[in-house]
């Protein structure tokens, strides 16, 4: 796997304020992947599938991970969730789903629609790095580069 | 788990149950004819389902030119057959009897409530005596109590609801002012000698404060809006129109400019929630104009005899396909970044409702969207 | 018992009755002619005639088909039975209405023909239809009100945090350090007040999640989370009765006894000897407490949203109570208060919840 290509994170966001925070949050503690942000839903697919806009695979590289609003305009965020984990090729890329609520309802059907895990907002380094641990040692390389 | 469920009709019941429905039907008539009958008319399948389509489509749901079938013409077309009339009728009181149980079985306590009643009524007439006939006139207003129960049931329920709501937005805008004032004070006192992060920290406060007290604004709006509350008189829409362009002008350092007019109209409605509707729409085409150019925002009308009013923007315009969804409470497209709860044609379309008219989103010949209201002609005052 | 001869001895009388009644009366013998109707079946079929068969009238749905079925014992047991909820059709027009089809038996029990009586539930329908529908609405705003009211709430908190970090005046830190504290109050209050709007939201539009409990152990269990908690206050907490199985919401339940023990404990005005009986008779349930009592103002509204006394120690918002209420009523349960002033008060309540299909 090109080391490169699994420096990417992909946020799903809406809220400018929520963006800023969540990208402190991280760069403070010290993470040094790219963070592309994509604020709503349809053009996060357009993105993933390389429509429109987002054509060029250089410009448009496959994220490692996604972190996914709930809340979108639009579309909301379980639907794109929903399309990426029956595609075959994007469904092992994992989903982790920001919620402002720890909402049960929510938290059940992200996990019915194939979510990795959640976080409910405002992401926390911390908390951030210790879903990612918890996705599997697969993603170490994350947290390697944190330490460099 | 039942409970709250509200009884649908019969048609509604049979389209949602259709599989378990035949099966059981199909079962309680073969149950019943006599063995004689079975043997000498067989029936299969595709009778059966014939015959449920047939009452589904043709006498239940009232569509009686459906593929030009409804249940009297099938039964009138196997009696041709040669089928007795008699098991027409034992498949048509199956029919009733399974609706019945199945009802029952989905809906029991409306279901006995209900029929509680009207058994004894029917139990009475039944058994007769004048003096209980006369009587009946009991059973009337004890029809009316019924309903008059339920209706203060849910009026109560609502009342409550609204209280408690009411109570706490009130509750919710108490912290507000609180974090507005000490935000204001921050920024008198310590905007001059801050930082430019520090200033954008406590600008991003205020705006999401704002934001919070716009919401709960346009909630209550939400609650306030209702045929009973507006107080309903001859306005002339033409000052509603010019009071809302003003108050745009004065949010906006003008902006926007409005092109049309709507002369001597004057409809049957209430002014402050008509100057809300129209300011709510002036304003959506506003703030989605193309490249930071202002706004032009053209408005005609027609009447014929309903009154049809037309708000036409050059902005970006709304896609097909969201054209219902921006309706929806609480949805914004973001095509743009803009400011605001995504309750504005939330609360148009619910006022324009309460007057018993209608909204819809267009495309207009200058290329932006064309809102299309629709006003009842019984609404319309003649000058 | 009606018969042919009575009816032809006392058309009139018979008749006026039946023409006061809202309901559509119609009488059939057994050769499916129609011998007597009332005024409200008339409107509905102008073109109705004494003698007409009954089937060129209405259709093979109704009485009718009784007729026709000439099984006489079969039908009875039908026709006792009153029909379903159904929606006729008028000109097609759906219509809501209850049919119930009737025998009349002459003396010697013989049906001779029926009666059947169509009532006629539209206003019911509609009048239903428009109060559920805001009733739909109203929940949806408190619904709203409290998911939405998050985010900025969340944004606020994140540039306050930001600010403590990044002050730069130490001369007027005081007043800075004041305002940020009392912004970070304030947001710390409605994030509560949002918590208990989607908690009450969630109550009255939420499913119950009904389980089996074994109430002994799981107010044991209670009892000592309470006690760990509450330890410095020197609370005693006592069992008394025999506490079954109950089919209820644990989560819910639990939230009630919590609710109106910490509501004893907020109120028992810092006393040291403040007991708290969790009691039983198998029936009703009950939390009782020799704290203070209530006046009897407090006592009547004790349940209603945002009722504080001012006995507490400003750290609710005065729901507690009015959550443990609509747990109850959910659970189709009763709930009331005895209280004294001087002499402590006593919550009882049941559980009647509805079993699930």
């Amino acid at each position: 796997m090109d080391y490169r290509q699994l420096e990417t994170i992909l946020l799903v966001e809406d809220n400018e304020d929520h963006i800023e925070h969540t990208m402190d949050a991280l760069h403070e503690g010290g993470l040094v992947n790219k963070i592309i942000v994509i604020k709503d839903g349809k053009s996060a697919l357009d993105y993933m599938y390389r429509r429109g806009e987002y054509q060029d695979p250089k410009q448009s590289p496959r994220p490692c991970l996604i972190l996914l609003d709930v809340k979108l305009p639009k579309m909301s965020g379980f639907e794109i969730l929903e399309t990426l984990k029956t595609d075959s090729e994007f469904k092992v890329i994992p989903v982790i789903l920001l919620t402002t609520t720890g909402n049960k309802e929510d938290i059940d059907r992200g996990a019915r629609l194939g979510a990795n895990d959640y976080i409910v907002k405002p992401v926390e380094f911390d908390n951030f790095m210790h879903k990612v641990k918890g996705l599997g040692k697969y993603w170490a390389l994350i947290s390697n580069l944190t330490d460099t | 788990m039942s409970g709250e469920k509200k009884e649908p009709g019969l048609s509604e019941f049979l389209l949602k149950h259709r599989q378990q429905f035949i099966q059981k039907w199909r079962g309680l008539v073969e149950g019943n004819l006599e063995d004689e009958i079975k043997n000498e008319y067989r029936f299969d399948t595709t009778d059966f389902n014939e015959l449920f389509s047939a009452y589904i489509d043709g006498s239940i749901l009232g569509n009686a030119s459906n593929s030009g079938e409804n249940e009297a013409h099938f039964v009138k077309q196997k009696i041709n057959q040669g089928w007795p009339l008699s098991i027409m009728s034992i498949i048509n009181i199956h029919f009733m009897a399974t609706a019945r149980e199945m009802v029952r079985a989905y809906y029991p306590d409306a279901f006995n409530a209900r029929m509680e009643y009207l058994e004894a009524l029917s139990e009475r007439v039944l058994h007769n005596e004048i003096v209980l006939f006369q009587s009946y006139e009991n059973y009337v207003s004890n029809l009316n109590t019924q309903l008059r129960e339920q209706a203060e049931t849910l009026t109560q329920k609502n009342t409550n609801l609204i209280e408690f709501i009411d109570l706490a937005t009130h509750q919710l805008q108490a912290p507000l002012w609180s974090i507005l004032g000490f935000t204001s004070k921050l920024q008198r006192k310590y905007y001059a000698t801050m930082q430019e992060q520090g200033r954008h920290y406590l600008n991003r406060i205020s705006a999401n404060v704002a934001e919070m007290h716009q919401l709960i604004e346009d909630m209550t709006a939400m609650l306030l809006i209702d045929q009973e509350s507006m107080k309903k008189h001859t306005v002339f829409l033409h000052d509603v129109l010019h009071e809302s362009i003003k108050r745009l002008h004065s949010e906006n350092d003008d902006k926007v400019s409005v092109i049309g007019d709507m002369d001597s109209l004057a409809i049957n409605g209430d002014p402050y929630h008509l100057r809300q509707c129209f300011y709510n729409i002036l304003k959506n085409s506003a703030q989605y104009t193309k490249n930071e150019k202002s706004a032009t925002i053209h408005i005609h009308y027609k009447i014929n005899p309903d009154l049809h009013l037309f708000f036409e923007d050059d902005g970006i315009g709304i896609a097909d396909e969201y054209r219902e969804l921006v309706f929806k409470p609480l949805e914004r497209l973001k095509e743009k970044e803009v400011v605001g709860t995504g309750m504005g044609l939330t609360l148009a379309r619910k006022i324009i409702i309460g007057h018993k008219g209608s909204i819809l989103l267009e495309d207009s010949i200058y290329g932006g969207v064309r809102v299309h209201i629709r006003f009842p002609h019984t609404i319309i005052k003649k000058p | 018992m009606i018969d042919e001869d009575f009816l032809k001895r006392q058309p009139e009388q018979l008749l006026q009755s039946l023409n006061l009644l809202p309901q559509e009366v119609v009488f059939i013998r057994k050769d499916y002619t129609i011998f007597r109707m009332n005024t409200a079946k008339i409107k509905q079929h102008p073109k109705l005639r004494p003698g007409m068969k009954c089937y060129e009238a209405f259709g093979f749905h109704n009485v009718c088909d009784f007729c026709l079925a000439g099984q006489a014992e079969k039908i009875g047991s039908y026709i006792k039975n009153p029909v379903c909820v159904m929606t006729g059709k008028k000109k097609n027009k759906p219509r809501h209405i209850n049919i119930i089809i009737n025998a009349l038996c002459g003396p010697d029990k013989q049906i001779y023909g029926f009666i059947e009586i169509i009532d006629n539930v539209e206003a019911l329908y509609q009048s239903h239809d428009q109060l559920e529908y805001l009733n739909k609405e109203y929940e949806s705003v408190i619904y709203a009100l409290s998911h939405d009211l998050r985010s900025p709430l969340i944004s606020i908190e994140g540039f306050l945090r930001k600010l403590k970090k990044s002050r730069q005046n130490p001369d007027a830190s005081d007043i800075f350090d004041h305002c940020l504290g009392r912004i970070h109050a304030n947001v710390e209050a409605m994030n509560n007040l949002v918590n208990v709007l989607l908690d009450t939201s969630r109550i009255i539009t939420g499913k119950l999640d009904l389980q089996e409990v074994d109430m002994e152990t799981f107010l044991e269990h209670l009892a000592e989370d309470i006690r760990i908690h509450a330890a410095e206050r020197n609370v005693k907490i006592e069992m008394k009765g025999d506490f079954g199985i109950e089919l209820c919401d644990k989560i819910r339940i639990r939230q009630v006894f919590s609710n109106l023990i910490d509501n004893a404990i907020k109120h028992s005005g810092g006393a040291d000897n403040l007991t708290i009986e969790i009691g039983t008779d198998g029936v009703i349930y009950w939390v009782k407490d020799n704290g203070p009592g209530m006046a009897p103002e407090i006592k009547n509204k004790v349940f209603d949203p945002f009722i504080q006394s001012t006995k507490t120690d400003g750290n609710s918002f005065g729901m507690g109570m009015n959550i443990v209420h609509k747990i109850i009523q959910k659970h189709n349960g009763d709930i009331w208060v005895e209280s004294e002033e001087g002499k402590g008060t006593t919550v009882y309540f049941s559980l009647k919840p509805e079993q699930p299909e």
